[in-house]
């Protein structure tokens, strides 16, 4: 499988590793030297320094040949675009991205982005998940 | 693009412009003189400078503070009462998620989104967005200067 992710942050850079290590191709954006330099030297060379919205950087990742498309970063404007671009001028197969806002969710499957990563929510569900039994019984003891 | 937006109905109509750039400043002036009740959305208060402080005193021109990506600032601006919602602020991927938010979640009728980047701005066409391109407009304007 071929992976084209955006943005080589905590979330981006793990998922390349766990990706590279799962036997897969990986391909990661991202504008921040630094941050590809440090993935580089794990992985080897499978970045591309630059702006995941604009096509020439996705033409340069191969977002053409994806298999799957993840975008990242912590910006949800951004998200859109990358996968908008990567679905419509290149035909990625299958886009997946991060939604760091809850209320864009609905608009992102709106518009064709094959999966969204509702972080947000993910995070609070674990947190109540966590805090189910403590609050219940805390109403029990009011009542 | 102003003049295709006919002002057919009754009482004024609204729209809500996000980015108060020069491009918003002036886009909200020229709504005015058609007779819409414009509203300003910009996360710097301080752009409201550009607004020609007659418009606002009067209330034709409304300056409300927020972030047009999201959508709880889009409704506190009233975007979903607006007939016309216009997206020009810097960024082409801030203009693109208000935009559809604005067209797909809140149902404005007519939506414009600058963008800027050539390649962004064709594929947001076949996506049914109306967009406006600065660098386009002006590479046309270049091409036809020389074609003669």
């Amino acid at each position: 499988m071929y992976a084209v992710i955006v943005g080589a942050g905590r979330i981006g850079g793990s998922l390349a590793r766990w990706l590279v290590a799962a036997g897969h191709e990986v391909a990661v954006i991202d504008w921040d030297t630094a941050r590809c330099g440090a993935l580089e030297d794990q992985l080897g060379s499978i970045s591309v320094v630059g702006d995941g919205t604009e096509e020439s950087i996705l033409g340069k990742a191969g977002a053409n040949r994806a298999d799957v498309f993840i975008a990242t970063t912590d910006r949800d404007d951004q998200n859109l675009m990358a996968c908008q671009i990567a679905k419509h001028r290149f035909g990625a197969a299958r886009t997946i991205s991060l939604v760091n806002i809850p209320d864009h969710d609905p608009l992102f499957s709106l518009l064709g982005i094959d999966q969204t990563i509702n972080i947000t929510e993910l995070i609070v569900d674990r947190i109540e998940e966590h805090l189910g039994g403590m609050m219940f019984e805390e109403l029990d003891s009011a009542g | 693009m102003l003049s295709s937006i006919d002002q057919t109905g009754r009482g004024a109509r609204n729209a809500v412009i996000m980015g108060c750039g020069r491009i918003g400043a002036s886009v909200a002036v020229a709504l005015v003189e058609r007779g819409y009740a414009v509203r300003v959305l910009d996360v710097d208060s301080a752009a409201f400078d550009l607004l020609p402080p007659g418009t606002v005193e009067a209330g034709q021109i409304v300056p409300v503070v927020g972030d047009g990506t999201l959508e709880s600032d889009l409704k506190s601006a009233s975007v979903q009462d607006a007939d016309v919602f216009v997206a020009v602020a810097g960024k082409d991927s801030f203009n693109a998620l208000a935009a559809q938010l604005a067209k797909h979640v809140l149902q404005v009728p007519a939506v414009i989104c600058r963008i800027n980047d050539p390649a962004r701005n064709e594929m947001y066409r076949t996506l049914g967005v109306v967009t406006v391109s600065a660098t386009k407009l002006v590479s046309d304007l270049v091409l036809q200067a020389t074609a003669d």
